[in-house]
């Protein structure tokens, strides 16, 4: 399983005096805030959708904060009134008799300006039409600097940033850390992309409320239902179909269901090659979503979250392949978690504030093939507690602790792990010494404590020092994280920002199992540093730079040939690099991204030498842009230009008389480089708006120009000859939206 | 708990890897991968070694401390059989999870094969203790030149920087109490016409060889004895068909402990006439090998 979680509440910022000192940081604006007047007055009706509101909104000073109601009723109703970096408040005033003296109230729900160096946030208008991306939210982030392309069908779960791997990397889910985050390692995210009001990307330099990660940091956050009306939206494509209905429950509640099932497997049998496969079960996702809110008050909130997801294939081998004797058989994969999650949230005064989630649910996986099978379960327990106090005008105070639990089984009988990033993996399953790992009730306990201070000595500049302490029961390690980051406003539309901190991570659980690993394993870290500038240059359109360096330190290896104590902290690494991000948004659905990274990372194993990393990519160039035209019809492109993963070479091989198999040698780890990607996406959609029920139609097509990217090499039976492994052709992605 | 493997992606129809490939994205995107190999390797295209045999005094896959064993290799290229000098050492491997092997301090023989017609040599068994070390033996085989091994597995070589033919084994302490595959009453049927096996190292001929008309597709029926596994336990069998002209149906057969020894496989003749060489080696899963061949008479 994923090696660590944690929780956070979301970031928010309730104080409104806090807002006013922070709102030269701001870049848009609330949409509309009207304080309360009269209690007796009519409660406005609800016309308007949920409005969560911009990251950074400049409040009027003298107005208190309430972050957590829907937005002015004034506002005209619309099917979508998604959040947006940018939100312009479009209220119209109301019309007033002159013999009569409305009174009426509402708040705008705020989010807190960062108090990191770097936050990207991915709104829910982008999050489901970035070319290429397949209406997945979390595979949208990779429009940002920090990024690295995940090759076609890796298996790689998280996001990597900033030259780290996928298992450095945090994913939450409304402050709760998923099992995982893919159908079938990378089709399609497990959560419903509608579902999500925006997604926060930090590619480092994380705050202290955070850990167990020595990469980044992406935060996936739910909307709340929508309390106008009853709401349903169909979606059907090749790909999956999916349903969502939310609704209001009365005054305080809202709801929102949502299903969703692949249909691959209704086409899958016509793509199985002839003779090779008999199809027992063809591959099948599923995932669903209940989101339920109540709000008792101004002040305080309830939010319920039911999810999971399930992944199984089953497939009969009529032959052992071609070049594996060993990979034969049947080969069958099952995935699913089931999870419940409650957050409340809770203001109890104008400077005190409370946030806590807890997630409670249940994992089974099973994968077997040839001789390999792998089975675990079990159930876990995650829980987050914060404080926030705004101690003084110029100080905030916040302070928590988390709380994973996990208790399980899992049997694995198949070849020892072993080091997996550096490795190249050619060698057949056949000759491969196996072993066995069963273990019963294995408990696992990690919890965190935190505390981070948000302070503002003058007011253009913010300075956020924290510290976190972990402890790692199943090791009996303690780890200190300090951290600081700085934000400067030089002036109105320039910030320059800066961080440093430590970030430790405890090893993949069979990493620390006796049989397979080695139990005196610690935790490993990263000393992160970045450094940067900000600059809006008129209003639509802004632009950031930043440089990072990280190093990693006792960072875990595969000893000499995978013998005891199978892994040790021997290793070390670097990563730096300069992002540049580009921004430009003339509307809600006319936006434009321009995302540059170059970087270098790179990893030594414990032998004094740096070599590449995996997934070291030079050049990344992101190009998205999207373009309502105008009449229903929106178009999108994007547009990737990466440099190629680097690769080890094979050089010869051995014959291994014993299975009748070939086993690669292999020149200096990757020393060579696959040839560089580039990929054009695009997307068209029209909207037909017939009285209250849209009907949409979108065609995205990816690799427009069908060019032959190169994911990896392939090899004959004994490394003679080689090809490059093609990536993803030409695909063309229908849809159709009905929603109500 | 058990985080899963991270798998490279491999379209799985050409997975060089572990079960990396199992996970559905590999198998469900790289489809349109599956198809022909870039090689067959059934097909004898290259010199290559196919196969090899220790067999100690006492008619075990692996010898005991002080007992002799004899190795022999099966070496073969388009050509038919093929006539190699071999490079070799025998000895205690080092303990590693997966790689090539590589020997560890103890030695137990080394040395260049004398005669290029039938590689083999000789060894002498020593204790293992309690440890049950990994045995191995490695070696390159040259068609010319002298054979050259040394500590990296890269500088195998042949003198005339000729293409070596590198080559390991390894057995256990289970291959103790093996004794390697008896294909004595094992048959080979070509439309029930039984074919007469012969010697590994006499080249293809037509003479009382089963005829097979050019570019047409045959079914050889193969029934293995029961010697063929060990009388103490259920073995599964692993056999590895080979052709130096036209193309056998697959590489693999694989026989599972409850299996019948029986099984059938096509081959289709090449687009000319002439005499055609097969092989087919039986492996068991604890070090035993055994092999034989046979002639097909390719006819217009």
């Amino acid at each position: 399983m994923s090696s660590s979680l944690t929780h956070s509440g979301p970031p928010k910022a309730r104080h409104v005096r806090w807002l006013s000192l922070a709102s030269a940081l701001c870049t848009s604006t609330l949409a509309a805030h009207v304080h309360a007047q009269d209690a007796d007055a009519e409660p406005p009706a609800a016309a308007a959708p949920e409005q969560p509101a911009a990251p950074e909104q400049p409040a009027a000073p003298e107005q208190p904060a309430a972050p957590e109601q829907p937005a002015a009723p004034e506002q005209p109703a619309a099917p979508e009134q998604p959040a947006s970096t940018t939100t312009e408040s479009e209220a119209a005033p109301p019309e007033m008799d002159d013999e009569e003296e409305l009174e009426f109230s509402a708040t705008a729900e705020v989010t807190a300006p960062p108090r990191e160096p770097t936050k990207h946030t991915v709104d829910q208008e982008i999050l489901t039409r970035v070319p290429g991306t397949r209406g997945d939210a979390l595979r949208a982030i990779e429009i940002m600097p920090g990024v690295s392309r995940t090759p076609y069908a890796s298996s790689d779960q998280a996001p990597m940033l900033r030259g780290s791997s996928g298992d450095e990397s945090l994913v939450l889910l409304d402050g709760a850390q998923v099992p995982l985050i893919y159908h079938f390692g990378g089709l399609t995210s497990f959560f419903n992309s509608n579902l999500l009001e925006r997604v926060d990307l930090y590619p480092g330099n994380y705050s202290a409320r955070y850990g167990r990660a020595a990469g980044g940091l992406v935060e996936a956050r739910v909307r709340d239902p929508r309390t106008d009306h009853f709401h349903v939206k169909v979606e059907l494509s090749a790909i999956d179909s999916q349903a969502l209905v939310e609704s209001p429950l009365g005054k305080n509640t809202s709801i929102a269901l949502a299903a969703r099932r692949s249909n691959i497997d209704f086409f899958f049998k016509a793509l199985v090659p002839e003779d090779a496969f008999s199809v027992l079960a063809a591959p099948v996702y599923w995932d669903y979503q209940a989101i339920v809110v109540h709000r008792f008050n101004e002040r305080h909130k309830l939010r319920a979250l039911v999810y999971g997801s399930s992944d199984s294939l089953s497939l009969q081998f009529s032959d052992s392949a071609p070049e594996d004797p060993a990979l034969r058989g049947a080969a069958e994969a099952k995935m699913a978690f089931h999870r419940a999650q409650l957050e409340s949230i809770n203001k109890f005064s104008e400077k005190v504030e409370h946030n806590a989630v807890l997630s409670v649910g249940p994992y089974y996986g099973k994968q077997n093939i040839g001789g390999i099978s792998n089975e675990f379960d079990y159930w876990d327990v995650n829980l987050r507690s914060e404080w926030s106090v705004f101690a003084h005008e110029r100080v905030r105070l916040d302070a928590g602790a988390d709380l994973q639990f996990l208790l399980g089984n899992g049997r694995y009988v198949g070849p020892a792990p072993q080091q997996t990033e550096g490795v190249p993996g050619n060698d057949p399953l056949a000759g491969e010494k196996y072993v066995t790992v069963d273990q019963q009730d294995v408990v696992s306990i990690r919890p965190a404590a935190y505390a981070e201070a948000s302070i503002r000595p003058v007011d253009p500049w913010l300075i956020v020092p924290g510290v976190r302490v972990d402890y790692m029961a199943d090791g009996r390690k303690w780890t200190v994280d300090p951290r600081l980051t700085s934000r400067l406003n030089v002036t109105e539309t320039t910030t320059l920002k800066a961080g440093a901190g430590l970030y430790s991570q405890p090893p993949v659980y069979y990493q620390l199992m006796d049989e397979i690993g080695n139990p005196d394993l610690t935790p490993f870290r990263t000393l992160q540093t970045s450094m940067g500038v900000e600059e809006n240059i008129f209003k639509p359109l802004s632009i950031g730079v930043e440089g990072f360096y990280k190093h990693w330190y006792q960072r875990v290896t595969g000893t000499e040939g995978g013998v005891d104590p199978h892994f040790e902290n021997a290793g070390t690494g670097r990563a730096y690099g300069l992002e540049t991000l580009l921004k430009l948004q003339l509307s809600q659905k006319s936006q434009l991204f321009l995302a540059y990274t170059l970087a270098r990372s790179e990893r030594n194993d414990g032998n004094g030498e740096f070599r590449l990393f995996d997934a070291d990519q030079t050049h990344n160039l992101q190009f998205t842009g999207s373009y309502d035209l105008g009449k229903g019809w929106i178009v999108g492109a994007r547009f990737r230009y990466v440099t190629g993963n680097p690769m080890t070479p094979v050089t010869g091989s051995v014959y291994d008389a014993t299975t009748d198999t070939y086993r690669a040698l292999y020149g200096a780890t990757n020393s060579e480089r696959n040839p560089a990607f580039h990929q054009l996406d695009l997307r068209v959609e029209k909207l037909w708006q017939l009285g209250p029920v849209g009907l949409t139609t979108y065609l995205e097509v990816m690799n427009v120009y069908n060019h032959k990217n190169i994911e990896g090499t392939m090899y004959s039976y004994d490394f003679s000859k080689s090809e490059g492994a093609q990536g993803m052709p030409i695909f063309p992605n229908l849809g159709f939206i009905v929603e109500y | 708990m058990f985080k899963p493997l991270n798998y490279q992606a491999q379209p799985l129809c050409r997975v060089k890897s572990r079960s990396r490939a199992l996970l559905a994205p590999l198998l469900l995107l790289a489809l349109p991968a599956c198809g022909d190999p870039m090689e067959f390797g059934q097909d004898l295209d290259n010199p290559r070694v196919l196969g090899v045999q220790v067999e100690s005094d006492d008619g075990h896959s692996w010898p005991a401390a002080g007992q002799a064993a004899r190795v022999q290799l099966l070496l073969a290229g388009s050509d038919g059989p093929l006539q190699a000098r071999a490079a070799y050492q025998v000895c205690f491997a080092l303990e590693t999870s997966s790689g090539v092997p590589l020997c560890g301090e103890t030695t137990l023989a080394d040395g260049i094969t004398e005669s290029a017609a039938i590689p083999e040599f000789a060894f002498t068994g020593e204790d293992q203790g309690d440890d049950e070390p990994r045995l191995a033996i490695l070696g390159v085989a040259c068609a010319s030149g002298t054979p050259q091994l040394s500590d990296d597995p890269q500088d195998w070589s042949c003198s005339d920087d000729s293409a070596p033919l590198r080559f390991s084994f390894e057995a256990t302490s289970k291959s103790l109490d093996n004794e390697n595959p008896s294909l004595d009453e094992t048959s080979v049927l070509l439309v029930d016409e039984p074919i007469a096996f012969q010697p590994p190292e006499e080249p293809a001929s037509c003479d009382d060889a089963p005829e097979v008309t050019v570019g047409t597709t045959v079914v050889l029926d193969f029934t293995l004895d029961e010697a063929a596994r060990s009388s103490s336990t259920d073995e599964l069998l692993q056999i590895s068909h080979f052709a130096d002209q036209g193309r056998l149906e697959r590489q693999f057969t694989i026989i599972d402990p409850d299996e019948e020894l029986h099984f059938q496989l096509e081959f289709e003749a090449p687009d000319t006439a002439g005499p055609v060489k097969s092989y087919f080696v039986v492996r068991d899963d604890r070090g035993g090998t055994s092999w034989q061949s046979f002639s097909l008479c390719v006819v217009d």
